[in-house]
């Protein structure tokens, strides 16, 4: 378990789409400020949902989540993005019809009365992403695949946030732009913010996790610091996914 | 049918400005319909009905109280902008809320119920008689032969204005930006933030202002009566059905395509045919264009 100071805290977490079928059950986790906190598990295992949970997407029937000492239990979604969280959903989460810049613009979507402060948050986006730069105009359904994703990542990071949860980042990508993904992820880490990550690609999870939770059915099965996990990570997927 | 008449370039002309006159006025009554159908999924039977109050309260402003007509028209927007909010937070949030993803087969259910109530409370309070104006402007003018009144200048004037205003703030504005987000994918506008709950009052508020602001634009030709809004309806979800469904421009401009077919329809044919031409060429869109002409198909990647 983790000791050091907590970005976010978990305890005791019960949730489900139905009532009495619980699909996340008896959760409790700690995730370190500036940490990669990561959780695999099988399709079905519960991962999206405790994400869901977190973000008030599904309301918990028992449990509660602190966020930098502050209690989020059941706050409704809009809210986190104003707290400092970021939420890269699972699948492409662009507004397609919308143009390149817009979909940007969304993202400070809490801070949209700054203007000075949303325009120079736009212009970083596009200092880092010149190809966002060179298509603003056009609509973010026309980018390919891969550009969509480096969209959702410049949406999601241009907030400044200090959490990032990141649900299947990887999904769809081409290996190298996969592997350019987790290489942005450990920057994340590099800059003190902290992610919370769940991927396919469960080698390079555990790699650059510094904590990884084993979910099964909706319960921890197993947790331990990552490079520790990796050791034995066939058994673990043998057994658990 | 009397074909002969298109040899005449007046008669022609007349049927034109006829017909784009009568579209204009089923583009602006599709449109509130098309856009609350658009972002939140619902069909509001109730629209009718809130073109009947926006017909009563132009009536009461600037008949009534002699006010400016236009006031009479800005006054049965913002009315209708008030109403239409206060319906949403009342009435049909707490059914979104509790009903989940079946919601809308309850809203829809809702809304009719909405539209009886409404259709009843008007005979009760304003009574059974139609109250209305004769024009809100006089005069005519004439452009080779064709008769133009100044009424239909002013409510195509109107149309343009408000088909502009309506793209401005949809493409412009931070929360007409946040509009489009939600109609296109909700969950991912909430995690960035946005009060998509907030977002659907007041999107169903301006698809009511819309509408009510049209039944002021429209006394003179659509007098203030406890029923006429279900005419109105069954025009606007013609409308809605050929634009394609949610298309808000395509509203406008299936409204006047097919104020045109029935301009020239009765012009050429006679009275009663334009109803059955109608009819049969919304029953083809159905069959080959389920979506609609105007269809935009948003597909999330």
């Amino acid at each position: 378990m983790i000791t050091e100071n907590c970005c976010l805290t978990v305890e005791n977490l019960r949730a489900g789409y139905e009532r009495d079928i619980p699909v996340i059950e008896n959760i409790s986790m700690r995730v370190a400020t500036g940490s990669v906190t990561g959780l695999i598990g099988a399709n079905g295992a519960g991962k999206s949902s405790l994400l869901k949970t977190i973000l008030g997407y599904l309301k918990p029937e028992t449990g509660s989540v602190i966020f930098e000492g502050k209690d989020i239990s059941g706050l409704r979604p809009d809210t986190s993005a104003s707290l400092g969280i970021s939420y890269l959903m699972e699948g492409h989460c662009i507004f397609p019809g919308l143009s390149v810049e817009e979909n940007l613009l969304l993202g400070m979507w809490p801070w949209r009365s700054d203007r000075a402060r949303v325009r120079s948050a736009l212009e970083r986006a596009f200092e880092r992403a010149p190809l966002l730069k060179t298509r603003r105009r056009e609509s973010a359904g026309l980018l390919s695949g891969g550009q969509q994703r480096i969209l959702e990542l410049e949406r999601v990071y241009m907030t400044n946030p200090s959490l990032i949860f990141l649900d299947e980042p990887s999904l769809g990508l081409a290996p190298n732009l996969a592997a350019e993904m987790f290489d942005r992820i450990e920057s994340f880490r590099h800059e003190g913010i902290t992610v919370v990550l769940i991927d396919q690609n469960i080698r390079r999870v555990m790699e650059i996790s510094d904590y990884v939770y084993v979910l099964q059915l909706g319960k921890f099965m197993l947790e331990g610091k990552g490079a520790v996990l990796n050791q034995d990570v066939e058994n673990i997927v043998k057994k658990f996914i | 049918m009397n074909f002969e008449l298109l040899a005449y370039p007046a008669i022609v002309g007349q049927f034109f400005v006829d017909g784009l006159g009568r579209g204009v006025m089923y583009g602006l009554m599709g449109m509130g319909l098309a856009l609350v159908f658009g972002i939140m999924g619902l069909i509001n039977f109730a629209h009718g009905a809130f073109f009947m109050i926006g017909t009563y309260l132009m009536y009461l402003l600037a008949v009534q109280l002699g006010l400016p007509f236009p006031v009479g028209i800005i006054g049965a927007a913002v009315g209708l902008f008030i109403f239409g909010g206060l319906l949403e937070r009342g009435l049909i949030s707490p059914l979104r809320k509790f009903m989940g993803a079946n919601w809308l087969v309850d809203g829809y259910v809702m809304t009719i119920g909405l539209l009886i109530v409404l259709e009843n409370l008007a005979l009760i309070i304003m009574g059974p008689r139609g109250q209305g104006i004769s024009s809100l402007v006089d005069g005519r003018f004439s452009v080779l032969g064709v008769m133009i009144t100044n009424e239909r200048v002013m409510i195509f004037v109107a149309a343009i204005l408000i088909v502009v205003a309506l793209a401005t703030f949809l493409r412009f504005t931070n929360i007409g930006r946040a509009i489009r987000a939600t109609s296109e994918y909700p969950e991912a506008a909430l995690a960035l933030g946005i009060d998509t709950r907030r977002i659907y009052t007041i999107t169903f508020a301006l698809g009511s202002a819309l509408i009510g602001g049209v039944g002021g634009l429209l006394l003179s030709t659509y007098n203030a009566h406890p029923s006429i809004g279900s005419d109105i309806l069954l025009k606007s979800f013609i409308v809605v059905i050929v634009g394609g469904l949610g298309n808000v421009w395509g509203a406008m401009v299936a409204g006047i395509l097919l104020g045109l077919i029935e301009a020239y329809a009765q012009g050429i044919a006679s009275a009663g045919w334009q109803n059955s031409i109608v009819s049969a060429l919304v029953i083809l869109v159905l069959i080959f264009r389920p979506g609609g002409l105007f269809t935009k198909t948003i597909t999330r990647p």
